[in-house]
C-alpha cells in the first residue's frame, strides 16, 4: 500500500517536472529565436549587408559564372555555400529566379522540385541524368512542362528509351526550344532497335534545336518539326530512313542553319545505285554544315544533292573504308558540289596538314584557322605513312583545282615528292606565298628541287620561264644540309638566282635554321641568298 | 561665368569637388541631370554620398575617363554578360584595397550614381573575396554571425545532399 502511494507521488512529481521541462524548452526555443533575431538584425547592419539586394545578387551571380573549387572539390552550384552563410543571403538567392534556372539532377527529384519552384516565372534549362529518370522525377517535371526551355537527357540507358519517349510525347512543351538526348556512348552496339524521338510540332511548337547522340533516338518520322528547326545534330545516330526520304526531310528544313551529321548511318533501303544526284535539294539558310566520319552515309551522293547558297562553314571528315573513296577529291562530287562550291570558289589560302601519327591529312582555310569556313580531312588508311604528304598534296591539287589559291602552307613530317610539288606549281600558277616552316628540312629540299625545274611549255600565251611567277614570299626551314652533296647544298640559292635573273625575284625569304652558325660555308651560302632576294629574314 | 567644362559636386557633408564634365558624365544619373540643367554655374548636390566616398568615386572616374564604352549606351547583352567580360585591372584592385566600410560605401554610391563600370568592378572584387570559401570562412571574412535555426540548417543540409547525390 505504502509502495503504491509512493509511486503515485513520484508520478505526480514526474508529470510536474515534464511540464516544467516543456515550459523551459519553449522558453529556450523562444530565447534561441530571440537570439537569432538579434543576430539577423546585427547581420543586417554589417557593411556588406548594407548593399542593396540587387547588388548582392550581382555579386552572387558573378561568382556563379565561374567554377569554384571548395576544399578540393568542384562546386557546381556555387550559390549553395553562399546561401548557407546567413538568412539574408539565403533569402536573396532563393528569391532570385535566374540563380535556379540551370538545373542538373543526378538522382534526386527533390532537387528538381526545389529549383523549379524557385525559378518562379523564369524558364528553366533542365538536365536529367539517367539515374534520376524515375517516376518521381518525371512526375515533378510533368507539372512544369510549360516552364522548361531546354531539356537534356544524359547517359540514357537503352531500356528506358521507350518509356521516356512515351512520357515525353504524351505532354505538351510550349516553350521547349532545345532538346538534347545522349545515350551511353559505350552502348553504341545496343541490342534494342533505334527509337523515334517522336516529337511533333503539336507537342513541341517552339523546338528549334534537336541533338541526338549515342544511339539514344533518331529524328522523328513525322515531319512537322523539320521546317522549324534551326539546328539538327546527330552523333552516333542510327536513322532508319531511305535516301529519298532523307532528301525529303532535308528539303523540308527551310529554316535550318546548323546541320551536323557525325558517325551517323542511315538505312540503305531505297539507296540509288548511281552516285549521281537525281535531284538537288536547297537548304536556303544553312550556314554551318558538318559531316564527320559517316562511313555508312553516301557522302558523295549527299554532297552532290545539296545546294547550300548561304553556307559559311563546312567541315567534312572522311574515314576511308575498304570499299569507299581513298581521297577527298574522290569523295567530293565529280563535277564539283553545289554544297561546297560557294566556299571552294572563294577560298584563296589553304593549309595542308599531314599528320603521320594520326594517319590523317587535313585542308583548311589558313587565313581563318581550323575553325574557319572550310575544314576537310581524311583518315587515309595509308599503307605507307612516309607517303602521306605526297598523297595530301596530290589530293589538294584535285580538290582545289578550280579555286583561286594564292597562298599555300604545309605542315608535315614526311617528304612530299618532287613530282607532286611540280604538279602543285603547274596547277596553281597564281601562288604568291608558300609557307613550309612546319616541315622537315628534307621536305623543303624536295620543294626547292621542284621549283628549280623549268615549267613545261603549254598552249598558254602567258607561259612563263619559272613556276609561279607571282611568288613573292617563301617561309621555309633551311634545306641546304639535305642532301649532303654539292649540288644539294646549292639548290635553293640556285633557284633564287634563276628567278632573279628571269625577273621574278622573291621579295622575301624567311628561313628557319636550326643548324649551328659555325657551319663552314654558311656565310658564303647566306651571302648568295641575300643577293638574290629582296629581304632575307631569319 | 565659370569654366563651362567643369562643374561642382557637393557631398552630403558639404565637401565641394570641382570636376571635369567629361568625368562626371560616367555617372548616368549626373549625365541626365546636366542635360536637364543645361549651361549652369549651379553646384550639384550629391546628398547620399560623403566626401571620402565621393573622393574615391571621382578618382575612379578620372582614371577610367577614356573607357567610354563602359559607361553608358544600351546594355544589349545584359548584366550577366557585362559582368563576365568586366576586367579588373591591377589599378582597380589597388583602388579597392581599402577597409570594408569604405569599399561597400563606394559600391553603394556607384549604384546610386549609376556608374556601371564602378559597380561591375566593385562586385567582381567582392565576388573574388568570396569565391572558393566555405560558409564559415565567408562569415569570418565579413563578421557575419550564423543566424540559422537548427531546422533551417537541416533544410540546407538536405538541399546540399539532393543537389550533389550522384
Amino acid at each position: 500500500m505504502q509502495d503504491s502511494q509512493e509511486i503515485r507521488t513520484l508520478l505526480i512529481r514526474r508529470a510536474t517536472l515534464v511540464s516544467e521541462e516543456d515550459a523551459l524548452s519553449r522558453e529556450l526555443r523562444k530565447t534561441q529565436r530571440s537570439i537569432l533575431e538579434i543576430d539577423e538584425f546585427l547581420n543586417s547592419t554589417l557593411p556588406i549587408n548594407s548593399l542593396p539586394n540587387e547588388i548582392l545578387v550581382k555579386i552572387f551571380r558573378s561568382i556563379q559564372t565561374e567554377p569554384w573549387i571548395l576544399q578540393g572539390r568542384l562546386i557546381e552550384w556555387s550559390w549553395l555555400p553562399i546561401q548557407a552563410v546567413c538568412r539574408l543571403w539565403r533569402r536573396v538567392i532563393c528569391s532570385e529566379p535566374l540563380s535556379w534556372r540551370t538545373i542538373t539532377v543526378y538522382s534526386r527529384h527533390e532537387w528538381l522540385q526545389i529549383c523549379l519552384e524557385r525559378c518562379s516565372d523564369v524558364h528553366a534549362d533542365v538536365t536529367l541524368y539517367d539515374r534520376s529518370l524515375d517516376t518521381d522525377t518525371l512526375s515533378v517535371l510533368s507539372q512544369w512542362t510549360s516552364a522548361v526551355r531546354s531539356l537534356t537527357i544524359m547517359n540514357l540507358e537503352g531500356h528506358r528509351k521507350e518509356s521516356f519517349s512515351s512520357w515525353l510525347t504524351a505532354r505538351r512543351w510550349p516553350v521547349l526550344k532545345e532538346m538534347d538526348v545522349a545515350g551511353l556512348a559505350h552502348h553504341f552496339i545496343d541490342a534494342l532497335p533505334p527509337a523515334d524521338i517522336g516529337l511533333t510540332i503539336e507537342n513541341a511548337p517552339s523546338l528549334r534545336a534537336l541533338r541526338l547522340q549515342a544511339r539514344a533516338f533518331h529524328p522523328p518520322a513525322e515531319g512537322s518539326l523539320y521546317p522549324h528547326l534551326l539546328t539538327l545534330k546527330l552523333s552516333l545516330c542510327e536513322w532508319p530512313i531511305s535516301f529519298g526520304r532523307l532528301l525529303d526531310v532535308l528539303e523540308s528544313m527551310t529554316s535550318i542553319e546548323d546541320l551536323w551529321l557525325e558517325k551517323t548511318f542511315i538505312h540503305t533501303v531505297g539507296m540509288p545505285d548511281a552516285q549521281r544526284a537525281t535531284r538537288i535539294v536547297t537548304l536556303p539558310r544553312l550556314r554551318s554544315f558538318t559531316l564527320e566520319l559517316n562511313r555508312y552515309l553516301p557522302i558523295t551522293l549527299l554532297l552532290a544533292s545539296l545546294n547550300l547558297p548561304a553556307v559559311t562553314s563546312v567541315r567534312v571528315q572522311i574515314d576511308a573504308s575498304e570499299q569507299g573513296p581513298h581521297t577527298i577529291a574522290d569523295t567530293l562530287p565529280r563535277h564539283r558540289s553545289s554544297a561546297l562550291s560557294p566556299i571552294l570558289d572563294a577560298i584563296t589560302s589553304v593549309h595542308v596538314s599531314a599528320d603521320e601519327y594520326a594517319d590523317q591529312y587535313t585542308f583548311y582555310d589558313s587565313s581563318a584557322g581550323w575553325a574557319g569556313p572550310l575544314y576537310v580531312s581524311m583518315f587515309s588508311g595509308a599503307t605507307d605513312r612516309f607517303e602521306l604528304m605526297s598523297r595530301a598534296l596530290a589530293d589538294f591539287v584535285n580538290v582545289f583545282s578550280h579555286s583561286p589559291i594564292t597562298e599555300l602552307s604545309v605542315s608535315s613530317l614526311s617528304t612530299g615528292s618532287v613530282s607532286v610539288w611540280v604538279d602543285v606549281f603547274n596547277r596553281f600558277p597564281g601562288l604568291e606565298i608558300i609557307n613550309m616552316r612546319h616541315c622537315e628540312s628534307s621536305a623543303a629540299h624536295a620543294f626547292w628541287v621542284a621549283l628549280s625545274q623549268t615549267p613545261s611549255p603549254s598552249a598558254d600565251d602567258d607561259h612563263c620561264a619559272v613556276f609561279c611567277p607571282r611568288l613573292r614570299l617563301v617561309d621555309t626551314v633551311a634545306s641546304h644540309t639535305v642532301p649532303r652533296t654539292e649540288e644539294g647544298f646549292w639548290t635553293m640559292p640556285r633557284v633564287l638566282r634563276a628567278r632573279k635573273e628571269r625577273g621574278h625575284m622573291l621579295q622575301e625569304l624567311r628561313v628557319f635554321h636550326d643548324f649551328s652558325d659555325d657551319h663552314e660555308r654558311l656565310s658564303e651560302y647566306l651571302a648568295e641568298v641575300e643577293e638574290c632576294v629582296g629581304v632575307l629574314k631569319d | 561665368m565659370g569654366d563651362s567644362n567643369r562643374l561642382t559636386l557637393v557631398a552630403s557633408d558639404g565637401g565641394k569637388f570641382v570636376v571635369d564634365k567629361e568625368v562626371v558624365q560616367m555617372s548616368v544619373l549626373l549625365k541626365n541631370m546636366i542635360e536637364d540643367l543645361g549651361e549652369t554655374d549651379e553646384s550639384i548636390p550629391i546628398p547620399n554620398v560623403t566626401s571620402p566616398v565621393l573622393t574615391k568615386v571621382i578618382e575612379f572616374c578620372e582614371n577610367h575617363r577614356t573607357d567610354a564604352a563602359r559607361t553608358d549606351g544600351p546594355n544589349v547583352d545584359g548584366d550577366d554578360a557585362r559582368m563576365r567580360t568586366a576586367v579588373v585591372s591591377d589599378w582597380d584592385r589597388q583602388f579597392f584595397d581599402v577597409d570594408q566600410d569604405l569599399m561597400f560605401e563606394i559600391i553603394v554610391a556607384a549604384n546610386y550614381l549609376d556608374i556601371k563600370s564602378l559597380v561591375d568592378v566593385g562586385c567582381k572584387v567582392v565576388a573574388d573575396m568570396i569565391k572558393g570559401k566555405s560558409p564559415q570562412e565567408i562569415r569570418d571574412l565579413f563578421d557575419i554571425v550564423n543566424d540559422f535555426s537548427p531546422e533551417e540548417e537541416a533544410a540546407l543540409r538536405k538541399e546540399n545532399e539532393w543537389a550533389n547525390d550522384r
